[in-house]
């Protein structure tokens, strides 16, 4: 044995002594070996069962925290999903979970706290910037919760990355809409939309959804357009594209959407509501475009409508002075006046002379008694009385008695009487209020009267 | 059964003299025989001790799940009862069966070495084993670092007793063992060389460092093997984007060095006066402490229970609030105090880092509460607050920095560590003057070296004695018959020989006129003068490295480094002594 050579020369005792010292050592560290050995077998039976129940523990306890967490016992799932993570430190979702049951237990800053250091170790964590995001919303942060939905949507994520950036950049445009920060929700659904795959049809039609509530109707309908090239029968797509055609005006596009979503088969799986919705939407743009006057029609048709146009109008003039508080005998004559000419022979309608008495009537209550209509509607604008004493003396100009004869051979007159119309409906929804019935269908066309049959 | 001075004394001794030491032929008949097995042996001590912690530390974690439950939480009533329970069963093994097992262990450990030639009991080792475990698993405010260093320590005692090494082998084996025990316990081997270093043996020795080395490395090995490699905490990279930040850091160094101070206060006052009680109330010390810490644990805090490194890990992860988590160093301090002073056996290093990085977090979270502005990161400030108790607590500045690096395996960290510990260091050791080890020595009635002052202790050099050339100075070709009879020879006692080579030669008066009487008086010096020559010795060689050179000669020429055989100077035995008294 090397390590035992002696320079000296030894006596045969010592000869003796040294064998005796090899045998001795090598018995020792044979021994040491086996000890090692059986030491580290011990010690890794001892380690195995620890790690299984470590593990076990961990389970368990994550299995309860979830479970809390979802039956919104969020103080529970704080200690079970901490105990959890005492088992399995460093696991990530677990960690997730608790920062999101201390947010869910109104422990805001613990769990912000919790989330920014989390993210110190892992910046660039989708489902981390994604809970901080939320914990700003509901702080009202607007600027930390957009910065955070950003680095979410651009940041990691596990598995399905696509889906997960897309269903967060929804999330955001969704808080944009709740705080009326409508231009960014639009741009947000631009970038959204242009980033879905074309077949995904349901995207496409919750991307047009969210626009309609940031009021952006032009692409929502041409999102919906889109929608249903791809697949006719859609029939929320159709829903959808009538319901935005009517809020931009485009009415006889959107009958024709309605009309295709009612008749769709499977409208009579919907819900009661949806059904409900969409027939009443038809109804209503049925009967707007038999109020309309387009020009499109034959003469006679045209001239008919513009006279039952005419006396909607002025029953809601009528009824709009009456509200106004214009002289009682007044105001009964040109309420009078309204039906009284529609009953009146067949194509014909005279101007109500006790209008001119309600003009005169106005502007003395204007003049009398400026805080009593002040009063009576607060919110009306000045001008709005002004306006409705401009109506009333242009309707006291017009012809006494218009026949159907003379508005088919008098464009000019007739132009003017829309016109007019147009305005009452106007001016009386500004100082009357919103109007109902036909009055509120009028109103609609005489915003945009010339998208009424755009396609 | 004395338990005075910490079950050192007695008990040891009286295992120790059953331990007979080699036989002295053994150096004969096998001289190089210590030397190799030191360092195969080394490699055996960091595996078994690496094997011992591991289950040690599973044996504190199923105890504790046994007896706490696996989620210990505020109202549960064996929160109150268990530590008490424990605390029995623990002060009746250690007053019993296990005298030396109480305390840290690492004071324990370097008595071993300065005391007891490395001898450490293999009953110290089970009841460390067995009795730290029961306690730190029972709940009690301790940690398992400082008893793992003693199993370590004495894995390698009994081992290197029972190959018959020499005493001072047996005596090296103790840090050695101490390493590898620390090394497996942080899993940060650096730091265990540089605590065995900075704390047990004093000085940075090459003959066994290469041996510490090499047992905790193979201790780190076998615990990684197990544990996995991940560094203990983990932490983001730390960025000082503006060098303001630093000015926090300083802050929590000398919010570190007062909390040091605060704790070592707490220790040193209570420790001693729990001793000095009748003996029989040793048995009813630790569960009173128990019931203290149990206390805290089941009113709110069961944080502060056992070692607390889970705790630790949420206070870097920001889970409490700036208040609480200065609340939970607070009740640290409070619970450790309490635990330590009764005798129960378990470390301080867990306990020291619990606080730290509560500290840290605290500043932290309270910047981040009331100053937004500012990119604090909790985990750092938390992994800096747990160095800066080290540097200022246990006064290990240099393990305190090397073990905030190895448990986060973060180095963009080092800055504000360096930083903080220094402060921290600065503070505490202001403050009180001597550490908290040295501390508990004296209230063992021991006297062991104390590392800070050996650590700071100034070396003496050969140019703080050397005198100006005083005595004659030949050529080695000058005649012996003209030196002989020149005036200055004859009065010189000693007189200084230049050789060809650039050797010098002392020759004493009584040399030449033995030469001057033998050889004939052309024949140059040079050729009447011994073999031998004095040795080379430059200033800056310590001045005890003349010492053995003295005997031979009266004066011993000190040169020039660069000019080889120029003379800088001359010591004597006289000037060296006077140089050693003045100091």
């Amino acid at each position: 044995m090397a390590i035992l050579t002696s320079k000296y020369p030894l006596s045969v005792e010592e000869r003796r002594e040294r064998r005796r010292l090899i045998l001795s050592d090598t018995l020792s560290l044979t021994t040491l070996f086996a000890i090692t050995l059986a030491l580290a077998f011990v010690t890794n039976r001892f380690y195995q069962s620890y790690a299984s129940h470590q593990a076990e523990l961990a389970n368990r306890w994550r299995v309860r925290g979830e479970a809390a967490l979802k039956a919104g016992h969020a103080q529970a799932a704080i200690v079970a999903l901490r105990s959890a993570l005492a088992y399995a430190p460093g696991e990530r979702k677990i960690e997730i979970e608790l920062a999101e049951a201390l947010a869910s237990a109104g422990r805001i800053p613990e769990a912000t706290s919790y989330f920014n250091t989390l993210s110190e170790s892992e910046p660039g964590s989708g489902i981390i910037n994604l809970q901080l995001a939320r914990l700003a919303a509901r702080q009202n942060d607007v600027r930390q919760a957009l910065e955070h939905y950003h680095r979410a949507i651009y940041g990691d994520w596990e598995g399905d990355g696509y889906v997960r950036r897309r269903q967060v950049r929804m999330e955001m445009i969704n808080f944009l809409i709740a705080k009326h920060l409508d231009d960014e929700a639009r741009t947000e659904l631009l970038v959204a939309a242009g980033n879905a795959p074309e077949q995904d049809l349901q995207f496409h039609i919750e991307v047009a959804q969210a626009m309609e509530q940031a009021h952006d109707f032009v692409d929502a309908l041409r999102t919906y357009r889109k929608i249903l090239q791809h697949n006719p029968s859609s029939l929320a797509a159709a829903v959808g594209a009538g319901r935005t055609a009517f809020q931009l005006g485009r009415y006889a596009e959107a009958r024709q959407y309605l009309e295709r979503a009612v008749n769709n088969p499977s409208m009579a799986g919907q819900p009661v509501e949806v059904s409900r919705t969409a027939r009443d939407l038809l109804r209503d743009v049925t009967r707007l475009l038999l109020l309309y006057p387009s020009p499109e029609l034959r003469a006679k048709a045209r001239s008919a409508r513009i006279l039952e146009d005419r006396q909607i109008a002025l029953a809601r003039l009528q009824s709009c002075l009456a509200r106004q508080g214009t002289t009682p005998e007044n105001s009964q004559k040109v309420v009078a006046a309204a039906p009284a000419a529609g009953k009146r022979e067949s194509g014909s309608v005279s101007i109500p002379r006790a209008l001119q008495g309600s003009l005169q009537s106005l502007e003395s209550t204007f003049q009398h008694h400026p805080q009593k209509a002040e009063a009576d509607n607060a919110p009306k604008p000045a001008q709005g009385a002004a306006g409705l004493a401009d109506v009333l003396a242009r309707w006291n100009e017009q012809p006494e008695k218009i026949t159907l004869s003379r508005l088919e051979s008098d464009p000019d007159l007739a132009q003017s009487i829309i016109q007019l119309i147009y305005d009452t409906e106007r001016v009386t929804a500004q100082v009357c209020g919103p109007p109902g019935g036909d009055d509120a269908l009028l109103l609609k066309i005489a915003q945009a009267p010339n998208a009424v049959e755009q396609e | 059964m004395n338990i005075q001075n910490g079950g050192l004394d007695t008990e040891t001794l009286e295992e120790q003299s059953r331990y007979t030491p080699e036989p002295p032929d053994i150096q004969k008949i096998a001289p190089h025989r210590d030397e190799r097995l030191f360092l195969v042996l080394s490699i055996f001590f960091g595996i078994l001790s690496g094997l011992l912690v591991v289950c040690f530390r599973v044996a504190i974690t199923w105890f504790q799940v046994l007896t706490l439950g696996s989620a210990p939480h505020p109202g549960q009533l064996r929160l109150l009862f268990v530590p008490m329970a424990v605390g029995l069963l623990v002060g009746a093994l250690v007053q019993l069966v296990f005298p030396a097992a109480r305390g840290s262990g690492v004071n324990q450990t370097k008595a071993a070495l300065y005391i007891y030639n490395g001898f450490i009991s293999f009953r110290t080792v089970v009841g460390k084993f067995i009795t730290s475990a029961l306690a730190i698993g029972g709940g009690f405010s301790l940690g398992p670092e400082d008893p793992s260093l003693q199993i370590g320590a004495g894995v390698a005692s009994m081992v290197s007793r029972r190959l018959r090494l020499s005493r001072d082998r047996l005596r090296m084996f103790a840090p050695i063992g101490a390493a590898a025990g620390l090394a497996a316990a942080f899993n940060a081997p650096i730091s265990a060389i540089l605590f065995v270093v900075e704390e047990v043996i004093g000085n940075w020795s090459a003959a066994v460092l290469g041996s510490i080395v090499l047992s905790a490395i193979s201790s780190v090995v076998v615990a990684r093997s197990f544990w996995g490699p991940e560094p203990m905490f983990r932490i983001p990279s730390v960025t000082i984007e503006h060098s303001g930040e630093l000015l926090a850091y300083a802050a929590l160094g000398v919010m570190g060095g007062v909390s040091a101070l605060i704790f070592s206060k707490a220790l040193a006052f209570l420790r001693p006066r729990l001793r000095q009680l009748p003996p029989w109330t040793r048995f009813c010390q630790p569960p009173l402490a128990g019931l203290m810490v149990g206390a805290i644990g089941f009113f709110g805090a069961p944080e502060v229970m056992g070692p607390g490194y889970g705790a630790i890990d949420q206070a870097m992860h920001g889970f409490f609030t700036w208040k609480f988590l200065l609340a939970l160093a607070l009740l640290k301090i409070f619970a450790t105090t309490v635990s330590f002073s009764s005798g129960t056996p378990g470390g301080m290093f867990a306990p020291t880092l619990f606080i730290g990085a509560m500290l840290g977090a605290s500043i932290a979270s309270f910047e981040k509460a009331f100053f937004p502005q500012f990119s604090v990161s909790v985990g750092s400030y938390a992994l800096v607050g747990m160095g800066v108790l080290f540097a200022g607590f246990l006064r290990v500045p240099l393990t305190s920095v090397f073990m905030v690096l190895e448990v986060s395996g973060n180095y963009s960290i080092v800055l504000p560590v360096i930083l903080a510990n220094t402060i921290a260091y600065l503070v505490s050791r202001g403050l009180q003057p001597v550490p908290i080890f040295e501390t508990f020595t004296h209230q063992d009635g021991l006297d062991l070296p104390s590392m800070e002052e050996q650590r700071e202790e100034s070396t003496l050099h050969l140019e703080d004695a050397l005198v100006p050339v005083n005595v004659p100075i030949f050529s080695g070709s000058d005649p012996v018959g003209k030196i002989a009879t020149e005036e200055a020879t004859v009065a010189a006692p000693v007189f200084l020989v230049s050789l060809r080579d650039g050797s010098w030669y002392a020759m004493t008066r009584e040399e030449l006129s033995a030469a001057a009487a033998t050889s004939t008086p052309q024949a140059p010096l040079e050729s009447t003068l011994k073999p031998e020559r004095v040795p080379l010795l430059f200033p800056d060689l310590p001045l005890d490295s003349a010492i053995p050179y003295l005997s031979r000669w009266p004066v011993l020429p000190i040169q020039n480094r660069a000019s080889r055989g120029k003379l800088e100077g001359v010591v004597t035995m006289d000037d060296v002594i006077r140089r050693y008294q003045r100091k």
